[in-house]
């Protein structure tokens, strides 16, 4: 891992929007990458582990990450694929938690860092890049509370109407519509996803 | 404008100093309803936030059963995020005291007072991430039950964690209505 501070290292060309930091002009997002700790990882590297404390935000400039949880029987389940102008634990830079899964690198990867700590910082400092943060973060999160809910309902209409276990399996692998695993695991990846 | 201590009341509101609950009540607007006067009409647009202080509102949605809120309670958080529409009428049962926050006046806020805007966002982002939470760890205990082979008990667990989860709280006031 190499680590980057300020205007050292600047990827040349980087033009990489975040939608987290929308309503803030392309030069002043930049400024404000600018002005974050970047680290740039080897394919394979590991960013975090699932459990690990999360207390800082990575935005990843350049490059690709996979987010992954072990199941109870040990394998990875693969959760998510994240690329350029995409963010890994804008929850856990808000409101500070255990990681909820493992992160990797899969490609070469760049990614910027701030933590919760430099968010409050620059929150005394009214830095308007973490106001546009904050407004865009409390949207995401009442999105995904939303449609975590939304599952949730389709689910539990699925189950409602069942009278016997098979009218169960047939209802749920109806919604989910996937193969392989055991319904729980297809379940579960279909929650998540 | 709002008072202050009525706004620390509300659960969106209750962790914050109180230099900036005064800051906010400068720019909610207080206001009083009379018993069985609309407040909403359902798919009007949305963009306020709306606090109870006495007396009770009625939220009615053709898909649900009535919902009562009073004192302390709060809708339409989503609509203070990003544009809306009302879910629902919204109509006072008996003559009831609100505050109400609308989007044209949290922008004012954080041109003008960017810190207390900016604390506000952090305790609406925290109670959101407490509920997301808390509806994804009923959903870790809906995958934990034997799906495969659900008996009568098994399948009366499995929709009471799917109710905890559609029905805590103010979920639904954070994120919006789900289909019933």
């Amino acid at each position: 891992m190499t680590v980057y501070r300020g205007r050292e290292g600047r990827l040349q060309g980087m033009a990489t929007t975040f939608p987290l930091l929308g309503s803030l002009p392309p030069a002043r997002q930049q400024a404000f990458l600018d002005s974050l700790e970047q680290t740039s990882h080897a394919t394979g590297d590991r960013l975090f582990g699932e459990g690990d404390p999360g207390h800082e935000m990575l935005l990843i400039m350049a490059g690709q990450v996979q987010l992954r949880r072990r199941t109870d029987t040990g394998e990875a389940l693969k959760l998510a694929i994240l690329g350029p102008g995409e963010v890994v634990g804008e929850m856990a830079v808000l409101s500070p938690a255990p990681r909820s899964a493992e992160a990797i690198a899969i490609t070469p990867v760049r990614l910027a860092h701030l933590s919760r700590e430099e968010l409050l910082e620059r929150l005394l400092r009214q830095d308007p890049a973490v106001g546009a943060l904050l407004r865009s973060c409390a949207r995401l999160v009442s999105e995904r509370l939303r449609h975590t809910r939304a599952k949730a309902a389709v689910v539990r209409e699925a189950l409602a109407g069942a009278e016997n276990p098979a009218e169960v399996d047939d209802r749920l692998a109806n919604i989910l519509r996937t193969e392989g695993g055991s319904l729980t695991e297809r379940l579960q990846s279909w929650l998540e996803a | 404008m709002a008072d202050p201590k009525d706004l620390a009341q509300c659960p969106l509101m209750e962790g914050l100093p109180r230099p900036v609950l005064k800051g906010l009540a400068l720019v909610f607007q207080q206001r009083s309803l009379r018993a069985g006067e609309t407040l909403f009409v359902q798919d009007d647009p949305a963009d306020c936030l709306v606090v109870v202080h006495s007396g009770t509102l009625r939220e009615e949605h053709p898909d649900r059963a009535p919902r009562l809120l009073s004192s302390g309670e709060f809708l339409g958080v989503p609509s203070l995020l990003e544009p809306q529409l009302h879910p629902g009428h919204v109509k006072a049962l008996e003559d009831t005291s609100i505050s109400t926050l609308n989007r044209q006046d949290l922008d004012r806020l954080w041109r003008k007072n960017p810190g207390d805007a900016a604390l506000f966002h952090l305790a609406i982002t925290d109670l959101l991430i407490t509920f997301l939470h808390r509806a994804n760890e009923r959903l870790v205990r809906l995958c934990e039950l034997p799906l495969d082979h659900l008996d009568e008990d098994g399948l009366r667990q499995a929709l009471q964690v799917i109710d905890d989860a559609l029905h805590d709280g103010n979920s639904q006031d954070l994120s919006g209505p789900t289909p019933s």
